[in-house]
């Protein structure tokens, strides 16, 4: 009897599992937790002012906006201030401890929560560009195990009272990669099928008037308009957005690929005024690729001084 | 997940939760079918969460790209809140955008989102321009919070741009009073 299913799990494990390893293969938990405490930390800087000041978006009188749950919107306004910030607290207070690595699964229920109702209760008081991440990638950290395997609170505790460290996280880890790399190249197709490189659209992104979507230091580049230079930054982010991902999947070209990835990130958030979530979800997002191999070259090569003089 | 190791010691508590990977000593005993059951259907869940996972993102991600108006394709709605927008990224600049201002007692322009409290971190400008291009009867609200605020009538100036014709310069000028019957037009400085 034992056998007999011992033998149908190893063929579980042998011709399906060999499907699904792509994404339950064990994550680095310090990478992970470099992400977690981006994510949740650029969810704190997106929501903090509107939760703390919450009678400028939520008190009565307010101009709101619909964008996410219809019924939130029409039903929340009879709602109590006391209640209101309560769960303004209970929010932020779930995002320090998400960010913290205490307890990541109730802390991001109650975030979501928490996040999901007031951006329901008005869309004005915060930016959707960042927000369609963030509803994806909080339901895994609530349904998936391994968010606080490193650098984090339960972690620190668990190794305190010498109880054996958590798992690594696979599945959670692997869907935020999948999840971060979907969107980006989405993008890409979504951007060519409305004409772009052929367009020349960063030609109108840089000719936006001062203090509208572009930072000051941008908007003063001359170069940035010359049409041959917005040409190409046009064919280079579509080239990035559809190239990027796959080739950040063969292990030979990964390095390069996360390095042209991660410069376009931050070529947009010193260039653009985007939210900080935005960047933190997608820069940190893509670091999930590194797998243990990748890292020891990758340190190898840096030839860190104290890795020398060890 | 660890595939099964024999021999592996398992506490009944890790046998219980099916966390711990089995074959735990003296095999064959009703105590580690049950744990081998608990094994598989705790992979059989994860697995069907990931199907539904990846299934779901999928569609979501087509649903975005060949919805109507783009290359004439169904829009489905999904329902779910994480497949609604996330895959757009300034993929059309809008070629008409207004910028907005206020006149400080001494006669300086300043960006209008220095009258905002609750303005967002590193990205305040392009956030109320946004709101304000969805939702111009922000504008007014920001009036009277400030009017009550300070006390004092301000000059609120409203610069529209065509991208296509002339970007450099603006398109139309306009300037609002706000005072304590809230914004009405006034002549636009010179």
């Amino acid at each position: 009897m034992t056998r007999s299913r011992l033998a149908r799990i190893e063929r579980f494990y042998g011709a399906l599992g060999r499907v699904f390893a792509l994404f339950e293969t064990p994550r680095n938990p310090r990478l992970f937790a470099l992400f977690r405490m981006a994510f949740f930390g650029g969810l704190a800087l997106h929501f903090a002012p509107s939760l703390l000041f919450l009678e400028e978006n939520y008190g009565p009188g307010v101009v709101r906006a619909q964008r996410w749950n219809p019924w939130l919107f029409e039903h929340l306004h009879d709602v109590p201030p006391w209640l209101l910030r309560l769960a303004a607290v209970s929010t932020l207070a779930a995002l320090v401890m998400g960010f913290t690595g205490l307890r990541p699964r109730l802390a991001s229920c109650v975030s979501l929560l928490g996040l999901y109702t007031f951006t329901s209760f008005n869309a004005l008081a915060v930016q959707t560009l960042a927000l369609g991440c963030a509803w994806g990638v909080l339901p895994l950290f609530c349904v998936c195990r391994g968010a606080s395997a490193a650098l984090s609170v339960d972690a620190a505790y668990r190794q305190r009272k010498g109880a054996p460290a958590l798992p690594a996280p696979s599945v959670l880890a692997n869907l935020v990669l999948w999840h971060v790399l979907l969107t980006f190249f989405a993008a890409g197709v979504e951007k060519l099928l409305w004409g772009w490189p052929l367009n020349n659209e960063m030609a109108m992104l840089f000719s936006t008037p001062r203090g509208w979507i572009l930072r000051d230091w941008a908007w003063s580049l001359s170069l940035c308009r010359r049409e041959e230079v917005t040409l190409l930054l046009s064919w280079v982010t579509v080239a990035t957005e559809l190239l990027v991902p796959l080739l950040l999947l063969i292990r030979r070209t990964r390095l390069v690929a996360l390095v042209i990835y991660e410069s376009m990130f931050l070529g947009i958030i010193a260039m653009i005024e985007v939210p900080p979530l935005f960047f933190t979800t997608f820069a940190a997002g893509a670091l999930l690729i590194l797998d243990e191999r990748d890292l020891r070259g990758f340190l190898a090569h840096l030839r860190w001084p104290w890795r020398a003089r060890h | 997940m660890a595939r099964p190791e024999t021999g592996a010691q398992c506490s009944k508590k890790s046998v219980r939760r099916g966390t711990c990977a089995i074959v735990c000593r003296g095999a064959g005993s009703g105590l580690v079918v049950d744990s081998l059951r608990k094994l598989e259907r705790n992979v059989k869940r994860r697995r069907v969460l990931l199907l539904c996972w990846l299934a779901l993102s999928l569609a979501g991600a087509l649903n975005h790209i060949l919805s109507a108006g783009r290359v004439g394709g169904p829009a489905l709605d999904l329902s779910l809140p994480h497949l609604a927008s996330g895959h757009a990224m300034f993929v059309r600049i809008p070629r008409t955008v207004h910028v907005h201002s206020y006149l400080t007692p001494d006669g300086q322009h300043r960006p209008l989102t220095d009258l905002v409290r609750t303005q967002g971190l590193l990205y305040g400008r392009a956030r109320l321009e946004t709101n304000l291009a969805l939702h111009p009867a922000l504008l007014e609200q920001i009036c009277q919070r400030h009017f009550r605020a300070s006390g004092r009538a301000t000059t609120f100036l409203t610069e529209e741009y065509k991208l296509n014709f002339h970007p450099e310069r603006p398109y139309k000028k306009a300037a609002l009073v706000c005072d304590e019957r809230g914004l009405s037009p006034s002549r636009p400085p010179s």
